[in-house]
């Protein structure tokens, strides 16, 4: 029973202690121009990609998809007007959240459209995509709004015209929201390190020679030809990726590795975006860490000077 | 008190999804369970795939396709996949959905948009000095190399890319041009 009552104090503190989530805005800011610019870049083959007159009917685009997803375009009329205005519609939404009007029904309308898009032609979306998705539909439980906002500003003068008095304390919020993204984050890296180690390559040292190889994927920019020509450097960066993915995401949950792990885990993600075509997925993941800077905050001081010196004023009669 | 039992039935969910979902199957019963799932996050978006990034095994291939489109006045244009390290930077982060495509329609599990595609690029290729001219046959093929696995030889030739010595044609799509 004390074991229970115990888990449940953890839980509890874990998932619904009360902090000040202001990490939020810049992490919806961040969210939203990155998911601005990947679809921006649909916008010179909108046609091609999403059209019925584009490389697939929506006929043909259902059987590169499971059959139990859905597109509003199955029905809406397959018109470029309606894809446009469909388009035009997301990008609207994904404007108005960065700046922070009605973020909730901003986060609600992209879920569904951008959904929509990615099951309409399934072949040319990737994980990058799915985490997009993930992120959008766990920023719409969060209070995106509260911080550096359109939605903020609008209230704070709303309560300067009624009384002229703005509270500076900080808001706090349920921590939930935030867990989510931590935990998703967390959890896409250290799969991937799992199933990393499942793999012959992985073990023994050579995937990076492979890798490094991709025609699509990699040498976006020049790389030093010393770190892929040579077995002994292969091996190092292959064995030290995999030793990345599978720490890291659990020293990140400690305060005293937290910053450390941060650290190379940006770096990391830093270096394969200038080795690597992955569109924005390593920025991406970079906000996705984000998300554990809010927890490095000074430790309460234990002494009590405030409280003795409040003790010896007098009350003072009205 | 409502408010919190149902985000903590949301949480309790969600996480056993998380656990299930995107992990890799470690039985027959997580397999099953994966399946009971899958409508669900089919039906609301919420499904994530994996989250394997180049495991377990990397890819070791590389692969292009290529389309020839013959006009009726027997001339023909080739439409290949861009030699990728060749193209600058921006250019490979605007043509990235491009790229993606390529590397799924040149497999055989994808073969039922092979006769679509070839149909789109007749609707849209033009003929370089005649516009009136009309196509009659689209070609789609495509080109490939294994990697062989590493040696001292051919570590020294990063970064060459290992030559794509296969090639297969996809399909041949032939039009009537009295249409």
């Amino acid at each position: 029973m004390f074991v229970f009552k115990k888990l449940i104090n953890a839980w509890n503190h874990f998932f619904h202690r009360h902090e000040d989530l202001s990490i939020f805005g810049p992490i919806r800011i961040a969210f939203s121009i990155l998911l601005l610019i990947n679809v921006l870049l649909w916008w010179p083959e909108l046609e091609k990609w999403f059209g019925e007159n584009g490389v697939m009917t929506l006929e043909i685009s259902k059987l590169a998809i499971d059959t139990d997803t859905y597109t509003i375009f199955q029905w809406l009329p397959k018109t470029t007007t309606v894809l446009w205005s469909c388009y035009l519609l997301l990008v609207a939404n994904l404007i108005a959240l960065m700046v922070g009007f009605l973020p909730r029904i901003q986060l609600a309308c992209i879920f569904v459209l951008f959904t929509s898009f990615c099951h309409r032609n399934n072949l040319i979306f990737d994980g990058e995509d799915s985490l997009f998705r993930m992120f959008t539909f766990y920023l719409f439980f969060a209070p995106v709004g509260k911080y550096l906002s359109v939605d903020n500003w609008l209230a704070r003068r709303r309560a300067t015209d009624s009384d002229g008095l703005v509270s500076s304390e900080p808001k706090k919020f349920a921590i939930w929201p935030l867990r989510l993204v931590q935990i998703q984050t967390a959890a896409i890296v250290f799969i991937s390190g799992i199933e990393k180690m499942k793999g012959v390559e992985w073990r023994d040292g050579t995937a990076l020679y492979y890798v490094s190889r991709l025609d699509d994927f990699f040498y976006r920019f020049p790389v030093p030809e010393f770190m892929f020509n040579s077995f002994l450097m292969i091996a190092i960066g292959t064995w030290s990726a995999v030793l990345i993915e599978l720490t890291l995401p659990i020293l990140v949950w400690f305060r005293k590795t937290r910053m450390l792990a941060l650290g190379v885990l940006f770096l990391f993600h830093l270096s394969l975006e200038y080795m690597m075509n992955l569109n924005m997925f390593q920025w991406l993941m970079i906000v996705g860490w984000m998300s554990f800077l809010q927890f490095n905050r000074p430790k309460p001081e234990t002494s009590e000077p405030i409280v003795s010196e409040l003790a010896i004023v007098e009350p003072v009669a009205e | 008190m409502l408010k919190k039992v149902l985000i903590n039935c949301f949480l309790v969910a969600w996480l056993l999804i998380m656990i299930i979902d995107p992990t890799p199957q470690v039985g027959k019963w997580h397999g099953q369970l994966k399946e009971a799932i899958d409508p669900f996050l089919d039906a609301t978006g919420l499904w994530q795939g994996n989250w394997r990034l180049f495991a377990p095994s990397p890819d070791k291939t590389n692969a292009s396709v290529t389309a020839e489109v013959a006009f009726e006045d027997g001339k023909v244009v080739l439409l290949r996949t861009p030699k990728w390290r060749e193209i600058s930077a921006w250019e490979r982060l605007v043509r990235f959905r491009e790229a993606e495509f390529i590397d799924s329609i040149r497999l055989d599990s994808n073969r039922f948009i092979w006769q679509n595609y070839a149909q789109y690029l007749r609707r849209t290729v033009k003929h370089p000095t005649d516009e009136n001219l009309r196509v009659k046959e689209v070609l789609l093929s495509r080109r490939w190399g294994d990697f062989a696995p590493p040696t001292e030889a051919n570590l020294k030739e990063f970064p060459e890319l290992p030559m794509m010595t296969e090639s297969y044609i996809m399909c041949v799509e032939q039009f009537k041009l009295e249409d």
